[in-house]
């Protein structure tokens, strides 16, 4: 899942640690369209809910989720 | 071999800072070299963490919720600066008090040279202004108020928890100038009601020079100083909105950041309290000394409850700055005399045609140092 901001991905990143959760922190290539600073989460999608749940706590809006395949990342 | 330096200028800039300061720079240096928030790889996310890191102390320290919310500057002046012309329009009124520091009262003139409107409210003859003088001068227009907690001349203290709630009664912007007073006294941004707060990294929070930064209420969005590269929204030609991206513009001073935050680690390890006790235990010491001299006289609130680590004075007959010269030469004691880029502080106290001699104590300040600084005094005013 990916932020608009670097800072955003760390502020989400800490307190999902905090909560037991380490997750690793990703590049998500513009390619994808991705129109944030390019970095996020990685995230399994039982992971995500909780995710989006501590960065809408925080008043941060995530730039858009991304799964990586063969062909490269791709937006869903 | 010279003589060790006896330094009590902390209220220009604290030193020596902590070993833990200066090796976190230079691991800073040597392990995240890269340029946060830009590339990918790991020296360059590596950095942001430690400016992330930073971030968190300080939002630990001023009880700020929000991290994002606290945005990096080079100084408190930039912080000021950011805070004062991000804000204010033409047509705003603004009121501050007489004991600001250039780094207010600067920026007001210009932005009054624009058709903003200034009132400025007198503080007592020790310093310290009144609330309810603070609260006489809002109008309608009132968009800001700008108050030092503390002043850089004589350190007198300013109720800012009082005044942050009559201005918020009244619905203008609080700014407080935390130059002299992070790291030094408390301050919780939100139960002081303060909408913004800039502090320095380098006084009381023992970082290195180049750092600092101003707190930005959730939910207020400043014009920002400077425009460019975020590592954000790159494909947008307007600065994005999220902060702190949208106050921090270029490549942000990592090394310093790094320090910073080694720094306030010390202040919350230490406690603000204990740091607190043991400075007022010196600087009592120190104002009792002096005050024993015939000629010299002491500018502020004698109780120093109502006072920062400083002690500001003047001697009959004799030039402050001379004074100051000799200290450093023939005693190795290090301090500031003149105006100390105070000038509406020094007409507020009366000394703005002497100056004062400002002795300042810190952190790393002994009662050996206090017990020098007597002995000098002893045989200059013999």
């Amino acid at each position: 899942m990916a932020f608009a901001s670097l800072s955003q991905v760390h502020r989400v990143r800490r307190q999902l640690l905090a909560d037991g959760v380490y997750l690793d922190l990703v590049r998500v290539p513009k390619s994808t369209g991705l129109p944030g600073c390019g970095f996020g989460v990685r995230a399994s999608r039982n992971e995500w809910g909780h995710v989006r749940a501590v960065a809408e706590a925080f008043g941060i809006e995530p730039a858009g989720a991304f799964v990586e395949t063969p062909n490269g990342w791709q937006s869903l | 071999m010279a003589k060790p330096v006896i330094y009590l200028d902390h209220a220009a800039t604290s030193w020596p800072k902590p070993p833990a300061v200066i090796h976190a720079m230079i691991a800073a240096m040597a392990d995240a070299g890269g340029n946060p928030g830009r590339s990918g790889h790991a020296l360059s996310l590596h950095a942001s963490e430690v400016i992330h890191d930073c971030r968190e102390s300080l939002a630990e320290l001023f009880a700020v919720t929000d991290p994002l919310r606290i945005a990096f500057t080079a100084n408190a002046t930039e912080a000021l600066n950011l805070a004062i012309k991000g804000v204010l329009q033409p047509g705003d009124h603004v009121v501050f008090t007489s004991m600001e520091h250039n780094a207010v009262w600067r920026p007001l003139k210009a932005l009054e040279a624009r058709g903003v409107s200034l009132t400025m409210v007198q503080a007592g003859p020790d310093g310290i202004v009144a609330p309810s003088a603070m609260a006489q001068a809002l109008q309608p227009n009132t968009k800001l108020v700008v108050v030092t907690h503390a002043s850089n001349v004589n350190g007198a203290i300013n109720d800012i928890a009082t005044i942050g709630k009559l201005v918020r009664a009244h619905g203008a912007l609080f700014l407080v100038d935390a130059a002299q007073t992070a790291g030094c006294l408390p301050i919780a941004v939100e139960t002081m009601a303060i909408d913004l707060l800039a502090f320095p990294g380098h006084k009381g929070l023992f970082g290195p020079q180049g750092t600092g930064g101003l707190y930005i209420r959730p939910g207020l969005l400043l014009a920002p100083l400077r425009e460019g590269g975020t590592g954000s929204l790159s494909h947008l030609s307007t600065m994005p909105e999220i902060a702190p991206d949208r106050y921090e513009s270029g490549t942000p001073n990592t090394p310093g950041l790094a320090g910073l935050q080694a720094g306030v680690e010390q202040v919350l390890t230490e406690g603000i309290a204990s740091l607190r006790a043991r400075e007022r235990q010196l600087v009592d010491q120190l104002w009792d000394g002096l005050a024993a001299f015939p000629g010299v006289t002491l500018h502020g609130p004698a109780d120093s409850t109502l006072r920062t680590g400083i002690v500001a004075l003047t001697v009959a007959g004799r030039d402050c700055e001379e004074l100051a010269g000799i200290l450093d030469q023939d005693f190795s004691i290090a301090c500031r005399a003149g105006l100390s880029c105070a000038p509406l502080a020094h007409a507020t106290l009366g000394t703005e045609v002497t100056g004062v001699l400002r002795l300042s104590l810190g952190a790393s300040t002994t009662a050996n140092d206090v017990e020098a600084v007597l002995t000098a005094f002893r045989v200059l005013l013999r």
